[in-house]
């Protein structure tokens, strides 16, 4: 198997507090791995990193053998899905999908639409906004939105910590489904055990 | 506890405050039904030359010139889609510049950003006119003898509307600036990085996801500017512009007409209904919903050196030609008057235009207070209606509540001679109660954002304990609204001291303020050195205010 991301020692302090020290990882390709952490373990801060809406003090992140360490976030083409989801609120759910494809033409962009409200099996509220959907739909979306743009790999942070603990256990299955059948590499940040278990192939542990 | 306190609210307890939230509400609504009244009344002798179009034989297509009406709709329509233009473009602009990126400075510039609200118009307009004499001279001469003297003519009319529109948008940008900058700060930083990631650029987030967001903030502080520039009279009179608040002022003064200025007034209440109604379709009826949860307050990117050259380079130069060099005018004007002046009668003059505005402020604080309170004490449907109506002096220009209380005072003349006399001549009670009812929602709206801060479980275990609901007022909430308080009575100070229209209709002849005395040698007497010692105390008098309220909205954040 071919490795996507390598994060080779990376570091970072936040206002004089270090919070990651030396911290390596790779990631293969449809691999889904699981960062396990309390808060405050710099889990969400390598997130960050990772995504490129952090710089890291010391260090180097890897893409499929290119360093991105110093790339801008807009250029990195890797999805990320925010604890609350960070729907646009004036968009639809079609418009918050199409919003990553600006590079596409017109039919591409509709047909890619298309395939991913299908995967997500969101075509039935397509034109509706975010504030009309549940928890459970506004998590698909935001999945939806990040793997639209055919991400080299998809960051999670947090994703199930805002839903109805009832219903976690089918949401868990059904995200795994998703990046399972898109062939999308993930890693999910948590501080959830069960998160852990049901949703990664591969559970790391951070202090 | 609550069942209990709840069965001694009785319906007699409550009169006074719905007594008195009626008085306030008919006493601000009661201009609009005055001008209605007054428009079915037959018109006047000069109505018929306001309103007619002028025969022009030597009209090259036989078509008639407009009538002073449609010159005056022009003019205030004209003054209303440059100002909105031009105060967009710079406030939210600079705006987005302070809080896009996060720089040294960037706290100071914020501030610099927002001090030209501390020039009056009139002053702005004056000093302007004096840096660009020369400039206007020599470019008039050029185009009269490079093209011809039409054209130069045609040139006057263009400087003329460019300046004014120049004028009122440096002193009225920092509505919409303070109103952009707020809505931009509380967007949550999830949504820009959400579209950093999908691969949009700071242009294109900015375009797409940080305007929309903010755009009822933006809509709300454009409202204000357009409400202002409807307001204007003292720039647009010594600038040469005719507009609907300009003719006001001439029907009543040139004609002598009453009659035929509350019909103009008429005219501006349906433009200014207008604007009031493109503000609920513009701001959206969708109240997005921010999710709070992880998403912190978006506090800038870190800027290149360049960037950062680049932003400061922009907001120095909107601050320079908006504040700093219109003072460094006045500064410079008023030190030409300075050596040989008599500073006694302006003394004087600080210290009555002070007492006016004291007076005034205290006048429309217990009114906003009695407002607030009942508005929470008895939540129905027709208090809240009763409040709103009572507000809506901010949208009724100076112009027009002069011009129609001095009609009642007319009608007062027959029938309650004396009356008439106290409240216009020998008092200023007739111009504080037109101050009361244009400032209101001035005073009332720091207050009311103060009282819902306070838990309502408060107003019932103090009643719980036997505390009247005055008693609560004085002893629970002024005390914890002090801060409100300060505000309100700042911004309002600040707002009396500056109100032109009103005071020079209003204002008993031998009862000069800062600002009627500053626009008596600016626009009368064309003394502008003179002028600008009074206009300077304003200015400093207002700086004073913005910083005491920046102090305050500073303490409360820690």
């Amino acid at each position: 198997m071919d490795t996507t991301l390598t994060a080779s020692n990376i570091s970072k302090s936040l206002g004089g507090k270090t919070v990651l020290d030396h911290f390596s990882l790779t990631l293969e390709e449809s691999e889904i791995i699981a960062l396990l952490g309390n808060s405050g373990c710099g889990k969400t801060t390598f997130l960050r990193i990772v995504a490129g809406l952090e710089t890291p003090d010391n260090g180097t992140i890897q893409i499929s053998g290119n360093d991105i360490t110093l790339q801008a976030a807009e250029k990195r083409n890797i999805g990320l899905v925010f604890q609350d989801f960070a729907l646009f609120p004036h968009m639809s759910v079609k418009k918050n999908i199409v919003y990553g494809l600006h590079g596409l033409a017109r039919s591409e962009r509709k047909a890619r639409v298309d395939e991913v409200l299908q995967l997500t099996g969101l075509e039935e509220v397509a034109e509706q906004y975010p504030h009309q959907l549940s928890g459970g739909q506004q998590q698909r979306v935001a999945l939806a939105r990040a793997l639209a743009p055919k991400p080299s790999l998809v960051l999670l942070d947090e994703p199930f910590s805002n839903l109805d603990a009832s219903r976690r256990d089918h949401l868990r299955k059904r995200v795994r489904e998703i990046l399972k059948e898109s062939h999308t590499p993930a890693i999910i940040v948590t501080h959830d055990q069960a998160d852990a278990d049901l949703v990664a192939d591969r559970v790391i542990t951070m202090s | 506890m609550r069942h209990f306190t709840h069965k001694t609210f009785n319906k007699l307890r409550s009169l006074p405050w719905v007594l008195s939230v009626l008085v306030i509400a008919i006493l601000a609504a009661s201009p609009l039904f005055f001008i209605y009244k007054e428009v079915q009344q037959p018109t006047q002798e000069m109505w018929g030359f306001l309103a007619e179009e002028i025969e022009n034989p030597d009209s090259p297509t036989g078509e008639n010139d407009p009538s002073p009406l449609q010159n005056y709709v022009t003019g205030s329509l004209i003054m209303l889609a440059g100002v909105t233009v031009l105060t967009l473009i710079i406030g939210v602009g600079c705006a987005w510049l302070v809080s896009a990126f996060r720089f040294r400075g960037r706290a100071l510039l914020s501030v610099l950003l927002c001090l030209p609200m501390a020039i009056p118009t009139y002053v702005m307009a004056v000093m302007y006119n004096e840096l660009l004499m020369t400039s206007k001279y020599s470019l008039f001469i050029w185009v009269r003898e490079n093209y011809s003297p039409a054209a130069a003519a045609d040139f006057s009319i263009y400087w003329k509307f460019t300046l004014a529109i120049l004028v009122l948008s440096f002193s009225f940008y920092p509505y919409v600036f303070i109103a952009a900058r707020m809505a931009f700060k509380s967007q949550s930083a999830a949504y820009l990085e959400s579209s950093r990631v999908l691969g949009h650029g700071l242009g294109s987030t900015f375009l797409k996801i940080s305007l929309p967001l903010a755009r009822p903030g933006i809509i709300a502080g454009l409202t204000l500017t357009l409400l202002e520039t409807m307001n204007e009279f003292g720039a647009m009179k010594i600038l040469g512009i005719e507009t609907l608040t300009t003719g006001i002022f001439s029907a009543w003064l040139d004609f002598d007409e009453l009659n035929s200025a509350v019909r103009i007034s008429a005219i501006m209440m349906v433009l200014i209904f207008i604007i009031l109604l493109f503000e609920r379709l513009l701001r959206g009826r969708r109240k997005y919903h921010t999710h709070r949860s992880s998403a912190s307050d978006f506090h800038g990117l870190a800027p290149r050196k360049l960037t950062t050259a680049f932003i400061w380079t922009v907001c120095l130069g909107v601050s320079f030609v908006t504040f700093i060099l219109p003072v460094a005018k006045l500064v410079q004007q008023a030190a030409l008057a300075l050596p040989d002046r008599d500073l006694q009668p302006y003394l004087d003059l600080v210290l009555s235009s002070s007492w006016l505005a004291v007076r005034a402020c205290f006048v429309i604080i217990i009114a906003a207070i009695l407002l607030a309170y009942t508005v929470r004490i008895i939540p129905k449907w027709w208090i809240h209606l009763s409040a709103k109506i009572s507000l809506l002096g901010y949208a009724i220009p100076g112009a027009i509540l002069g011009v129609v209380l001095l009609s009642v005072k007319g009608s007062l003349h027959h029938s309650a001679d004396d009356l008439a006399q106290w409240i216009f001549h020998s008092t200023v009670t007739g111009l504080i109660i037109a101050y009361a009812i244009r400032f209101l929602a001035v005073g009332y709206n720091p207050i009311e954002a103060g009282f819902k801060k306070i838990n309502p479980h408060l107003d019932e275990a103090s009643g719980s304990l036997g505390k009247s609901r005055l008693t609560t007022l004085f002893r629970i909430h002024l005390p914890l609204l002090r801060h409100s308080f300060l505000a309100a009575i700042v911004v309002l100070f600040v707002d009396v001291m500056k109100e032109l229209p009103l005071t020079l209709i209003l204002g008993p002849s031998n009862n000069d303020t800062l600002a009627t005395k500053t626009y008596g040698l600016f626009a009368a007497e064309e003394r502008i050195p003179e002028g600008s010692i009074p206009a300077l105390i304003l200015v400093v008098t207002s700086l004073l205010g913005l910083l005491i309220i920046s102090t305050l909205l500073n303490k409360k954040r820690s």
